[in-house]
């Protein structure tokens, strides 16, 4: 079973109608721990109360299969239902390459730093 | 002298359908000798039975059709039986020159719809012979007439020789699919088709699982052209020519279809096949996520990072095969929405709201006679869009007028049945070819 840990953080935003918090993926989302994985990020969605912007800062993810791509595109559709969004921070070449083709920067933000993605976000 | 107008009348007749059918088959660009060498090379595949025949003659205890007859006394069982030799021998015949044209001329199939077509011109070979044979046999018995050869020619010329057309061309676009089994294989791997049994197969025969894939497409090809024909002669044998036409007629939508294709007409064979600029391991997550995406439906996502994919990729038969089977299967799935909207009970159609602040007036009797008149002209021009937006406006300002209600469903009814038309037309169009093999 290949090692992935999501630690989750507040961040401060200046609007107190918009909550954000910031995830950092350490390691490797594959089939052997995505699916158990994908729901602790299902969890801060469904507790959120209003309008929720998720950081995911993906300086330490080194590899995602394609059912955390779907995921990804899932957690993006319900957390915009509910006027939030996602962005992606520090993102490596090999998982941007994969987003890139996949459609999903068209949809969601990268962004190279973590000062960019929370300015993006917080303002 | 006299004794070979008969045998050239025959040929002449015979020469008909295979004229029109070699037109019909050959596309724009597309080099004509190629098919007719194949016609000229399938007409070669009558030998066989006809070797068999003499045998059976030479020798009566192997004649399989008297043991048949003597052993079976059923009718039915008697032509089913018998029949399924005919579609067994006459097929693998067929079979036979196609797999030597292709092994002689590999370049000549390069796509699922050219393995097709190239089995098409084998079976017009073999039924340009056949009917040779027939209108031969009929012109030179005093017990035939004029009628019977020109029943005979029209019969055979329709609905025969389409019958070996369209069992030639099952096993064609099967035998195409085998041929290009390893970009398959891979292709229902990222589908996440477990191939286990092939897997099993591959073990045991010591072969590669593509090469087992080959001969296993190769031959459920050959079981459904045989079982087709052998279908087919048993419905004549027993008299009943309108399920014969309908197994035929069927057939040749499927092959008609199959020809039509994206995925058909995708160019395999590449010589020099250009390298990725996408990580390998990169790469096969996207396919995987291809292979998941294509599970659930969500075709216009599939073939859009399939354009993105080729960017990268740009000779990879996987992507493409992704590409095409996605745009065949959204192209389906439009023809069964606008079939089923046909079918389905139509609600009752409620007039749209006005959009307007304060609401019109009423119009009078009058005024309402002359808006249904040009609405009643516009739907027999065919206009039902346009007949739809007026009954709209109508209704929105009448909304009890009956003659404005009928004429919105009338049009409503038309318009499905025309977007149905229209989708089911999409199915066999031709599609640009960017792939279509040049010069061959």
């Amino acid at each position: 079973m290949a090692d992935i840990s999501i630690t989750t953080e507040d961040i401060p935003s200046t609007n107190p109608a918009k909550a954000v918090k910031m995830l950092h993926f350490t390691g490797q989302l594959d089939e052997s721990n995505v699916d158990e994985k994908s729901k602790e990020v299902y969890q801060l969605i469904e507790a959120a109360q209003g309008p929720l912007y998720l950081i995911f800062d993906l300086a330490g993810l080194e590899y995602m299969n394609s059912k955390s791509i779907g995921y990804l595109t899932d957690w993006y559709t319900k957390l915009s239902e509910k006027q939030g969004g996602i962005v992606l921070a520090q993102a490596r070449p090999n998982i941007l390459d994969i987003l890139q083709v996949v459609g999903i920067t068209q949809l969601i933000q990268s962004y190279a730093t973590i000062e960019e993605a929370k300015a993006a976000v917080i303002q | 002298m006299n004794e070979f107008i008969p045998i050239i009348a025959s040929v002449i007749l015979a020469l008909i359908p295979v004229v029109i059918w070699l037109n019909v088959i050959q596309e724009k660009g597309e080099d004509r000798s190629i098919y007719i060498k194949t016609f000229l090379f399938g007409t070669l595949s009558v030998v066989p039975p006809f070797i068999l025949i003499f045998l059976f003659e030479r020798y009566p205890e192997l004649n399989i059709y008297s043991i048949i007859n003597t052993s079976v006394e059923q009718l039915i069982y008697v032509a089913l039986l018998t029949n399924i030799v005919v579609g067994v021998i006459e097929e693998i015949g067929k079979n036979v020159i196609v797999r030597i044209t292709d092994k002689r001329h590999p370049e000549y199939i390069q796509t699922l719809s050219r393995a097709l077509k190239l089995s098409i011109c084998a079976g017009l070979g073999f039924a340009f012979a056949e009917n040779i044979f027939y209108f031969y046999s009929i012109w030179v018995n005093p017990y035939y007439g004029t009628g019977d050869l020109v029943t005979t020619f029209i019969f055979r010329s329709i609905v025969t020789t389409c019958g070996h057309m369209v069992f030639s061309g099952i096993f064609g676009y099967y035998f195409g699919v085998g041929k290009f089994s390893a970009d398959i294989t891979e292709f229902a791997k990222w589908q996440g088709q477990s191939l286990g049994f092939v897997r099993w197969i591959s073990r045991l025969t010591g072969r590669l699982p593509f090469q087992v894939v080959r001969e296993f497409q190769n031959f459920k090809g050959l079981f459904i052209a045989m079982g087709m024909h052998a279908l087919f002669n048993a419905s004549l044998d027993l008299n009943n020519k309108l399920f014969a036409i309908g197994i035929v007629g069927a057939g040749a939508v499927y092959v008609f279809y199959l020809m039509k294709t994206r995925s058909g007409r995708l160019l395999f064979s590449v010589i020099k096949r250009r390298g990725s600029s996408m990580a390998a391991r990169d790469e096969d997550v996207v396919l995987e996520l291809l292979g998941m995406w294509t599970k659930e439906g969500r075709l216009a996502e599939v073939m859009q990072i399939c354009d993105r994919l080729l960017e990268r990729d740009p000779d990879n038969n996987v992507v493409k095969l992704f590409k095409a089977h996605a745009a065949d299967n959204q192209k389906l799935k439009e023809a069964y929405t606008a079939l089923k909207s046909v079918f389905a009970k139509s609600k009752q159609q409620q007039p749209e709201p006005a959009n307007q602040a304060t609401p019109s007036p009423t119009l009078s009797l009058e005024d309402e006679k002359i808006v249904l008149e040009s609405m009643g002209m516009l739907y027999k021009e065919g206009e039902y869009k346009k007949v739809l937006e007026i009954a709209n406006r109508l209704m929105a300002r009448n909304p009890n007028s009956s003659g404005a209600r009928v004429l919105l469903e009338k049009a409503l009814d038309k318009q499905k049945i025309d977007n149905a038309f229209n989708s089911l037309s999409k199915l066999f169009e031709d599609d640009p070819k960017p792939d279509s093999p040049v010069g061959v």
